[in-house]
């Protein structure tokens, strides 16, 4: 009830502010969201980010679903976005492909921006080691995800293994990073791999997890989620942005903005900031610029 | 005559008042119940929106990964606005059924948002994502058809409501009606009371009418009026005379019918076929007053093809009714040319069934009457010789007693056959009896082998002896051994035969001790090679009344029960006297005893802890006989001490009979005790 | 010292040539009353021996779960000359044991810990270690409640170390749970109308089983979230999970053929049935006041909407 009265207050808010106050400037930002969990909870979220930028900046945007159906390059091209929040993954692919370029990106609430991937098994398997991976079932979470996948590859390449398929007896994606972690506590899987930040989370939520399952490998640190902008975005509004953003931390009103998203502020990013992404693909031997994970 | 006028008038007054007060009262009541109508429109509006939205997202759901990205947006959108129009409708005042049912509605958007959610999130695992979809189409579909029904209920007392306020205006209309035509009416009464004197004729009518009450039918009164009145009085003479008329009657009928309940009763108390035909007969007798009575039945040997007259029947010698027979083929047409109808025949008697005989029995008038069973023609009454002549009512009469007739009749066709079946379980039982009798022995037959096998081990091996032998004093002696084992042999097995033999049930003066020694000789066999030690104690019994062979069986199956449970050691005891009126046997062992869960059951049929060694019949039946001798068996037990069987049984006479044979005889387990006397 | 050898020859070929011939067989079959999980099993076991051996005739025994009954049943069988016998559930399976029939007997459908615990000569069986956690984790997803009614009979193993196990998860979640020991079916209705829970998990028992019907008209009619490991032809249970009969009656029926061709079961060991059913039947779930869950849906072999 609450949620829906918000939803629809934020929406007229965002859009009546913008266009009364500023009908003589230039059209709208159209903003790639990647979806995560709930949709419908992230739109949510969202809004008043873009009614604040639009208050303080005067500079509208629009929020859409970058949703994950078909190629998510093809997407920002095809749709003519301006720029997208994206993963890290995602987000190196945009980079290479695309050329966009790294604008900001959000930290926690708990002060870390980056994630990291998990390995685990149940511990009372006796797997504790990846060479014991041989002819076991695998359960992945999806094909694009540095932490959901593309870890693993590394790690079998560390030990000699070039191809997935031989290995394990099998493996399948589940697309969800929760349904990773049951589907080794149900025995369903032998192997699992998942982002460290949902494992914790579900650890809280379901003592069985903590209990019955052991990790057995760690990822470097990521970075997690990363505004990038169109390569030839005007440089002015670029500037507008990151100082709108970067400063929100500072700012009374924007401080309840971040509050909603969960994030403690902005920090400015650089395209250094894909390289531990660059060189796990590297050590995985993926070629970024033939990789295909569509399905 | 003022004072009633002014009366009229207030009430007059009061009664407008009345009907304007309620036709104003209903108006405004059809008023507000149409403002809820047209609220309740307005929310159809909004639950129609609310489907609209919802169906825009199915379809959006099923071309979903045709064409992307502006799809999700749309989506979302749809999903929003789906979303809203819940909470437009949650946020009205319901009813607490339409709360919880909107509630639930606004659970299943969640649901639908969530599993949207999901759907467009997964990438990977095609089949993860075909479920998500089905999910989220089924839940769809779900909130259409929750919305559907909700719409059902709106629509229902939408029509309620419509319905309430045509009827209240409908109300409304008929009070203004009413009042007016009473006030109408009321007025006009006044003014005739005003002007004419009515009141003598009234009371003449009404004093007559108190008379006809009070039970003066027929009377008539002197008053003559005028005009109307007269008329009114006149009609009213009528009425008084035609009551008279028509009670009388109801009272001959009542009569008849109370002949033919009384007739009816004794039918159905009486079973054999002769004592009902003879009822029916004398009973129509007595009911038409005619002279010749009886029945006629579809004959009962199937080719016959005859109806024949029942006798013994009234008026008419039995060698005349067994001469009466029409041919059924003749009485099957007569019964349908007559559309079932009874047959009266108060003249022209030639085209009666049975004239041949009517005409040597100097019959003039007759009336055969229909008997049905189950829609089947079975039968006819035959009345003849009734001075008035028969009427459609003596028909009517005879008719039910037909009815009532047939249904002794099946009855007492039932009674025969309860009678056969009864007889036929009787036999089963005893059977079962038997059959119990001989899985006892059975119990006994391994022992009983190897107690044959002895003597004839022996006489064997004298046998080998003597053909060897030259000496013919001791083949004498030899020969002489030889015997005895034979008659040895020969006791044990003339013992089983005798138990084993089927015999008829006799019931005579038994002496319980004696039975029991011969049982308890049977037994020894078995517990020869045991050491299971007898202590048996016989105090003064009276006899009783039973059958030798079933009780013997009764004890036999305790005993065997008991040697049984001790398992090659312990003792046995017996123990018999008199107690009141009835005669106790006490059996104890001192074997395993009887669990408390297996005490409930050992007295049904098949239950057995044994195994294949038991057959669980032994004393379902025992009990069985028991209980047939009008005695008891009670049983009591301690898990690892032992049982006790105790069997009461009627004593035959107070009486004491003399005292049994060898009562302080203790019969040692190796040692055969003497063949029993009594 | 020829004559002894020439025996011994006969003997084997004997042996041989009847171990070859499928010769026809007579087995013991013990169902529990109210089961419908092991009356489905047994109608797919017979199937599968159809296909396979028309020879084989079926005794069936259908006791009442209390342990008289069972053993009654047992003895029954091995007194009828039977040359199986098939128990389905451990409380069966056991009191055919106890009995020490002296022909080989296979189990099917216990329940992984119950059917570690059954031990005996000339035994084999099927089980399935079914994942009762899962089980209450979706009942939590789909439902907020503090204290969760265990539904289950003392007298059946499998239902027992069903509830232990609950009774230990269920400390580790924090929650309270309330065992409820359905010894007689007709008790449910009395026992269901006093006790006081938020939500029902319903363990594999025969005596619930019989009484399923007022189980689950009296959880709707209170609109209580239920959960239950008991099979279901009709399927109304919001969330119903059982090992998959199917599998269960076609590996049992494996190794009785086995046990008849050798005439023991010894050395068969013990097979592991490893398809479930989880049958999400989210129309009555939402009635009873559940929300839908994500992993449920993805997981379960059929939702009903
Ligand atoms: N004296 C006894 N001691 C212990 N158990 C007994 C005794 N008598 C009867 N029973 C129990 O009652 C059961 C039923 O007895 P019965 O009807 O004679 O059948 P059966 O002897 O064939 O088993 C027995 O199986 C046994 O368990
Ligand atoms: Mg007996």
């Amino acid at each position: 009830m609450r949620a829906a009265m918000r939803i629809t207050a934020a929406l007229v808010l965002a859009f009546s502010f913008c266009n009364s106050a500023l009908a003589a400037e230039k059209k709208e930002l159209l903003i790639g969201l990647i979806p995560e969990e709930n949709i419908f909870r992230q739109i949510e979220r969202n809004m008043p980010l873009a009614g604040y930028i639009c208050r303080k900046t005067g500079i509208s945007i629009k929020f859409t679903i970058l949703s994950r159906y078909g190629d998510i390059i093809d997407a920002f091209v095809t749709r003519d976005m301006d720029g997208a929040f994206f993963g890290a993954f995602t987000g190196y692919l945009a980079h290479v492909k695309l050329g966009v370029v790294p604008l900001v990106r959000p930290v926690g609430a708990e002060g870390g921006t980056v994630a990291q991937s998990i390995i685990f098994v149940r511990k009372d398997s006796g797997i504790r080691d990846v060479r014991q991976f041989r002819h076991k079932s695998a359960v992945f979470v999806d094909k694009a995800t540095a932490t959901g996948f593309i870890y693993l590859l590394c790690k079998l390449r560390g030990i000699g293994v070039h191809n997935v398929d031989g290995f394990f007896r099998e493996y399948y994606f589940t697309g969800n990073q929760e349904s990773s972690v049951y589907s080794v506590l149900d025995r369903r899987a032998d192997v699992g791999v998942a982002k460290s930040r949902y494992f914790e989370k579900l650890a809280a939520k379901d003592p069985l997890v903590a209990e019955e399952l052991l990790v057995i490998a760690r990822s470097e640190k990521l970075p997690d989620t990363v505004l990038c902008l169109r390569k030839d975005m005007d440089p002015l509004i670029r500037q507008k942005l990151m100082d709108v953003l970067v400063g929100m931390k500072k700012d009374p009103e924007g401080q309840r903005v971040l509050h909603e998203l969960g994030y403690s502020g902005f920090t400015a990013s650089k395209v250094s900031d894909f390289d531990p992404v660059a060189k796990l693909s590297r050590e995985a031997g993926i070629d970024i610029r033939t990789y295909r994970y569509t399905r | 005559m003022r004072k009633q006028l002014i009366y009229s008038l207030f009430l007059l007054f009061m009664l407008f008042t009345l009907g304007s007060t309620l036709t104003i009262l209903y108006i405004y009541r059809t008023t507000s119940n149409l403002r809820s109508v047209i609220k309740l429109h307005r929310v159809e509006i909004i639950r129609q929106n609310l489907v609209i939205n919802a169906q825009t997202v199915q379809t959006n759901l099923y071309t979903i990964g045709t064409v992307f990205g502006k799809g999700v947006d749309e989506i979302v959108q749809n999903v929003m606005d789906l979303d809203n129009s819940v909470h437009t409708c949650l946020g009205c005042h319901h009813t607490q059924e339409m709360t919880a049912r909107l509630e639930e509605l606004n659970n299943i958007v969640e649901d639908y948002k969530e599993s949207l959610s999901a759907l467009i999130t997964t990438t990977a695992n095609p089949q993860r994502v075909e479920r998500l979809r089905t999910a989220a189409i089924g839940i769809g579909n779900n909130f259409l058809g929750k919305a559907q029904e909700m719409a059902f209920i709106a629509d229902k007392s939408l029509n309620e409501k419509t319905v309430k306020a045509i009827k209240d205006i409908n109300n409304s209309r008929s009070i203004l009606i009413v009042t007016l035509a009473l006030s109408l009416f009321i007025a006009l009464v006044i003014a005739i009371s005003m002007t004419r004197q009515i009141t003598e004729p009234i009371t003449e009518l009404v004093g007559a009418t108190r008379r006809i009450k009070k039970g003066d039918l027929g009377y008539v009164t002197p008053y003559k009026g005028r005009g109307e009145f007269g008329e009114l009085i006149n009609s009213f003479n009528d009425m008084s005379m035609t009551l008279k008329d028509s009670n009388g009657k109801i009272m001959h009928y009542l009569h008849s019918l109370s002949n033919l309940y009384s007739i009816t009763l004794t039918f159905h108390s009486i079973t054999t076929m002769s004592d009902i035909y003879k009822e029916l007969s004398l009973g129509l007798r007595e009911l038409t007053g005619a002279e010749q009575c009886g029945i006629m039945l579809r004959g009962q040997d199937g080719e016959g093809g005859w109806f024949e007259h029942m006798h013994p029947a009234a008026g008419l010698s039995d060698e005349a009714a067994r001469q009466m027979r029409v041919p059924l083929a003749h009485m099957e047409e007569l019964y349908v040319s007559t559309k079932r109808r009874a047959l009266i025949l108060n003249s022209g008697i030639s085209a009666s069934p049975t004239s041949e005989a009517d005409r040597a029995l100097g019959v003039w008038n007759v009336m055969f009457v229909w008997v049905r069973h189950k829609g089947k023609l079975i039968g006819a009454i035959r009345a003849a010789n009734k001075k008035a002549g028969f009427t459609e009512e003596d028909a009517r009469l005879i008719a039910i007693l037909g009815n009532n007739f047939s249904v002794a009749l099946e009855n007492a066709r039932l009674y025969e056959s309860l009678r056969l079946q009864m007889k036929e379980l009787k036999d089963t039982q005893e059977q079962l009896v038997q059959a119990a009798k001989l899985a006892a022995i059975g119990e006994l037959a391994s022992n009983v082998a190897h107690e044959i096998n002895n003597p004839l081990t022996s006489i064997l091996g004298y046998a080998e002896l003597i053909k060897e032998e030259t000496d013919t004093s001791s083949i004498m002696r030899d020969l002489e051994i030889i015997e005895k084992e034979s008659l040895r042999a020969r006791d044990i097995v003339h013992q089983l035969l005798e138990f084993s033999r089927k015999k008829p049930l006799e019931v005579k003066p038994l002496d319980v001790n004696a039975l029991l020694m011969s049982v308890i000789d049977l037994v020894s066999v078995q517990m020869k090679d045991s050491r299971v030690k007898v202590a048996s104690d016989f105090g003064d019994l009276p006899m009783i009344n039973g059958d030798e062979n079933q009780l013997k069986q009764v004890f036999l199956n305790i005993i065997n029960n008991a040697v049984f449970s001790m398992e090659r050691q312990g003792v046995l005891g017996i123990r018999t006297h008199c107690s009141g009126e009835f005669v106790e046997v006490h059996i104890t062992d001192t074997g395993k005893g009887i669990p408390k869960e297996v005490m409930g059951r050992i007295f049904e049929p098949f239950f057995t802890t044994k195994n294949e060694k038991g057959t669980g019949l032994g004393l379902s039946i025992s009990y069985k006989i028991v209980q047939s001798h009008n005695g008891r068996i009670e049983v009591e037990s301690e898990v690892g001490k032992g049982s006790r069987f105790i069997i009461k049984l009627p004593a035959a006479e107070k009486k004491v009979i003399a005292r049994p044979v060898s009562a302080s005889g203790m019969p040692s387990p190796t040692e055969r005790p003497e063949a029993p006397a009594a | 010292m020829r004559k002894k050898l020439l025996i011994c020859f006969f003997l084997i070929v004997g042996l041989l040539l009847r171990a070859g011939t499928s010769k026809a067989g007579t087995v013991g079959v013990i169902i529990t009353r109210g089961s419908a999980f092991y009356e489905e099993i047994h109608s797919e076991l017979a199937k599968n021996i159809a296909r396979k051996d028309g020879n084989v005739k079926f005794i069936v025994q259908r006791p009442y779960p209390d342990v008289v009954s069972w053993s009654n049943a047992a003895r029954k069988l091995i007194a009828a000359d039977v040359d199986a016998i098939v128990a389905y559930g451990a409380a069966a399976a056991s009191a055919v044991l106890r009995e020490r029939p002296g022909v080989p007997v296979i189990y099917a459908g216990v329940y992984g810990p119950a059917a570690h615990q059954l031990k005996g000569r000339n035994l084999a069986g099927v089980y399935s270690p079914t994942p009762i956690a899962s089980l209450l984790r979706y009942l939590r997803d789909t439902r907020q409640f503090e204290t969760l009614g265990v539904i289950y009979n003392s007298l059946e193993e499998d239902s027992l170390s069903q509830f232990d196990e609950l009774m230990v998860i269920g400390r580790k979640y924090g929650m309270k749970v309330a065992g409820i020991n359905l010894r007689r079916s007709p008790d449910i209705a009395s026992i269901l109308a006093s006790v006081r829970v938020d939500a029902l998990y319903v363990t594999g028992c025969a005596t619930a089983g019989a009484a399923y019907p007022t189980i689950l008209n009296m959880t709707e009619y209170r609109k209580m979230p239920m959960v239950s490991l008991l099979y279901d032809k009709q399927k109304r249970a919001p969330i119903m999970l059982t090992p998959d009969p199917a599998e269960q009656g076609a590996a049992a029926a494996d190794l009785l053929l086995k046990a008849l061709r050798r005439s023991s079961a010894d050395g068969l060991g013990k097979v592991e049935g490893r398809r479930y059913l989880l049958i999400y039947n989210y129309r009555n779930s939402t009635s009873v006041g559940m929300r839908m869950s994500t992993g449920l849906v993805t997981d379960a072999t059929e939702v009903i909407y």
